[in-house]
């Protein structure tokens, strides 16, 4: 797969504070990147420099392996964390001005228009001003305006704040649909289930440094050494007196355990079965995104 | 091209709002009040008759000359014997009591005394005092002369009043005569010009803050870029006040033409509606140039404050230097028009923020020299480029800031970011 967009040696900085340093960023055609990273941490400043919103002091963007320019945007689709549309016009009227924009035809907008109305079951409010519709409404309509014009990039920035599961769920298949298509998608959010439910890699920033940059599952396994995770009779009380267990919690049921040295399965199970009762389920316990999220952004751990 | 559809869509949702269908009809509306009540309102006076208490102590004042001046003022002198014994005192309190609108009196000696008294109750009319003035002044002047033993006739010849024209010198060495209108005129476009470069402004500074505070930029600008955002907006709006314009001017000739079946069709209003529709079409082409650059000017200044600020009450506060430079012409305004020849005058009418309504009052009211319109537009083209491309660079900047409303010294740093 090519590389589609390219960030090299790019560096912003806000009233001498450096906010973004990013040595080489790649992101290929039709994948769904999680883009995390705390409050702060330069995620929004990447994705304006990407947008071309504001211009990076320092670098280059390539976009499929020419320089970043304002004719590309046609490509790109951006759903901001800071949204909003104008209150006055109404729906139809708001969708094909950002179809316009971004280059498209009358007739083409209106097809598509019609086909995300329905899918978004706004089709009745096609007609009316946008301040009439909810919150959630107004959200599922930035989504089609984000669209409309048929992007290869989708970048989104939070998209599921305010919604409902109904519509969570929608997005989430239009997202995967997209990415069937070949649409390259950078999802940022701190939303960390629905980031490990469809992002293939993650990226994860922090200090406008990239921390991590990795496959999802790969980067599961490299932070899941001696963790395990089992379900059985004995109390956490009589787990607690085992000398090989160094640390132990209790989740949803289940014991996590953390042995004192490097076991493999094989061994921790054998330890295991000997000083318990009735063992009911034995796994390895990888750790979720959030938990790699907070040993990586707060105590600073590494690769 | 991307500014087009900005220009349409701005265009189209300005146009359609309640505002713009309201402020259409009303404004004319308001003007034709304006211009037609004062009439109307006269004519309703003229009905009602004021009595005046006359007493002629020193017999010197024709009954019949008086009777004719009544005729004239819509007044009724009441004049009777037994008026002449009576005090000061009595006098008020019978012309209260009857709701007279006073008394006047010539004492037996005002021809040495040279002078007489007027007890009225509304001395603020000026009209009606000023033709009191013009009367008795010429009726002692006439008594005077007969005791010098003139003869009638040549009494009359004396007094005669003399009828005095103004005429307007033009560039061309013609003169054409001027009841007065080139002060209204001078007065009407400054008017005109003052109030199209407030509400342009803002309207800008509104659509500017609304669209900030419902975070449309960002989606916005992953779009278009600021410049051309920000210039759409600005072309838009003038179109929009430009088509406002132009409904008056297509209903402008019909409404006024109703409103002269209103007035006297030789009136002084009228003289003016007339003088300000016989205006060469130059004027209403360097109108339109100044209007655009005005607009262009201080539009861009309310964009800039606007983009500073995230909300109404923020932007009331941020705008009130840019209005107090538009006010401040209007307050020069009065003095150009006394003046117009004037340093301050020249001056004002070609700096950029000043020219558009100085220079359209100086048109008003004199023939400027061409040179001085020359200068003067180009100094406004200058000053539209200047301020647009400095108030660009802030907009571009503050329209993804929130929070805090900027210090000056940080505006001065978004102007040096690149």
């Amino acid at each position: 797969m090519s590389e589609f967009l390219t960030l090299q040696n790019i560096s912003k900085s806000f009233a001498e504070k450096e906010v973004v340093n990013i040595e080489h960023l790649t992101f290929k055609q039709s994948e769904i990147i999680g883009f995390l990273g705390p409050n702060g941490a330069g995620k929004t400043t990447t994705i304006r420099m990407i947008m071309q919103i504001i211009q990076p002091d320092q670098g280059e963007i390539l976009f499929n392996g020419h320089p970043l320019n304002e004719k590309d945007m046609a490509f790109i689709g951006y759903l901001p964390e800071e949204r909003g549309l104008f209150k006055k016009n109404k729906v139809g009227d708001t969708i094909k001005f950002f179809g316009k924009l971004k280059g498209k035809s009358n007739s083409y907008i209106n097809k598509k228009m019609d086909e995300y109305l329905e899918l978004f079951q706004l089709t009745d409010y096609k007609n009316k001003k946008i301040e009439e519709l909810s919150r959630g409404m107004q959200q599922k309509l930035q989504f089609i305006i984000t669209i409309i014009h048929d992007p290869q990039l989708i970048i989104l920035d939070e998209p599921f704040t305010g919604l409902d599961p109904i519509n969570v769920e929608i997005l989430l298949n239009i997202i995967k649909e997209e990415r069937q298509k070949g649409k390259t998608i950078i999802f940022s959010t701190h939303m960390m289930e629905k980031a490990e439910q469809i992002c293939k890699n993650i990226i994860l920033i922090n200090k406008g440094k990239i921390l991590i940059n990795e496959n999802i599952k790969t980067l599961r396994d490299k932070f899941s050494t001696n963790e395990y995770e089992i379900e059985c009779d004995s109390s956490i009380e009589e787990l607690e007196k085992l000398n090989f267990i160094k640390h132990i919690y209790k989740k949803n049921h289940k014991y996590i355990i953390v042995f004192d040295e490097k076991l493999d399965s094989k061994e921790a199970l054998k330890k295991l079965i000997d000083a318990t009762t009735n063992i009911k389920s034995f796994n390895l316990h990888r750790p979720s995104l959030y938990d790699i999220f907070l040993k990586v952004v707060e105590k600073g751990e590494q690769l | 091209m991307k500014l087009l559809e900005i220009i349409k869509f701005e265009y189209t949702t300005k146009v359609k709002t309640k505002g713009f269908i309201i402020s259409t009809i009303l404004i004319p509306a308001l003007f034709l009040l304006i211009t037609t009540l004062p009439t109307l309102l006269m004519r309703y006076q003229t009905k009602d008759i004021k009595k005046i208490i006359f007493i002629d102590r020193a017999n010197i004042i024709p009954v019949e000359n008086l009777k004719k001046l009544g005729e004239k003022i819509h007044t009724k002198f009441l004049i009777d014997q037994s008026y002449k014994e009576l005090t000061k005192d009595s006098l008020l309190s019978i012309a209260l009591q009857n709701n007279y609108f006073g008394y006047i009196m010539i004492p037996e000696n005002v021809l040495e005394k040279n002078s007489m008294d007027f007890y009225l109750k509304n001395p603020a009319n000026f009209s009606l005092i000023e033709r009191l003035n013009s009367f008795f002044r010429k009726e002692i002047i006439k008594k005077r002369a007969e005791q010098a033993n003139l003869s009638k006739e040549l009494i009359d010849k004396i007094t005669k009043r003399t009828k005095t024209n103004v005429y307007k010198i033009t560039p061309k060495g013609k003169a054409k005569e001027d009841k007065g209108a080139s002060f209204f005129l001078a007065y009407f476009l400054g008017i005109a010009l003052y109030v199209a470069l407030l509400i342009g402004g803002t309207m800008v500074l509104n659509s500017v803050v609304e669209e900030k505070s419902s975070r449309v930029y960002e989606i916005i600008l992953s779009s278009v870029k600021p410049f051309t955002l920000l210039s759409g907006k600005l072309i838009a709006i003038a179109l929009v006040g430009l088509t406002q314009f132009a409904i008056w001017f297509a209903f402008g000739g019909f409404l006024l033409s109703n409103a002269f079946a209103f007035m006297p069709s030789t009136g002084f209003i009228s003289g003016i509606i007339k003088t300000i529709l016989n205006q060469p079409i130059s004027t209403w082409l360097l109108f339109i140039f100044y209007f655009l650059a005005g607009y262009f000017q201080f539009a861009a200044l309310y964009a800039l404050v606007a983009s500073t600020v995230d909300s109404t009450q923020d932007a009331q506060q941020m705008q009130t230097p840019v209005t107090l430079l538009i006010i401040l012409n209007f307050l020069f305004m009065f003095f150009i028009i006394n003046n117009p020849e004037s340093t301050l005058a020249v001056i004002l009418s070609i700096l950029p923020l000043t020219a558009p309504i100085i220079m359209m009052v100086r048109i008003g009211s004199i023939y400027p020299p061409v040179s001085h319109i020359i200068f003067s537009i180009i100094s406004q083209i200058i000053g539209v480029i200047v301020i647009l491309f400095l108030s660009a660079k802030i907009y571009r900047v503050g329209i993804l800031m929130y929070g805090k409303p900027p210090k000056f010294t940080e505006l001065i740093k978004w102007l040096k970011k690149s």
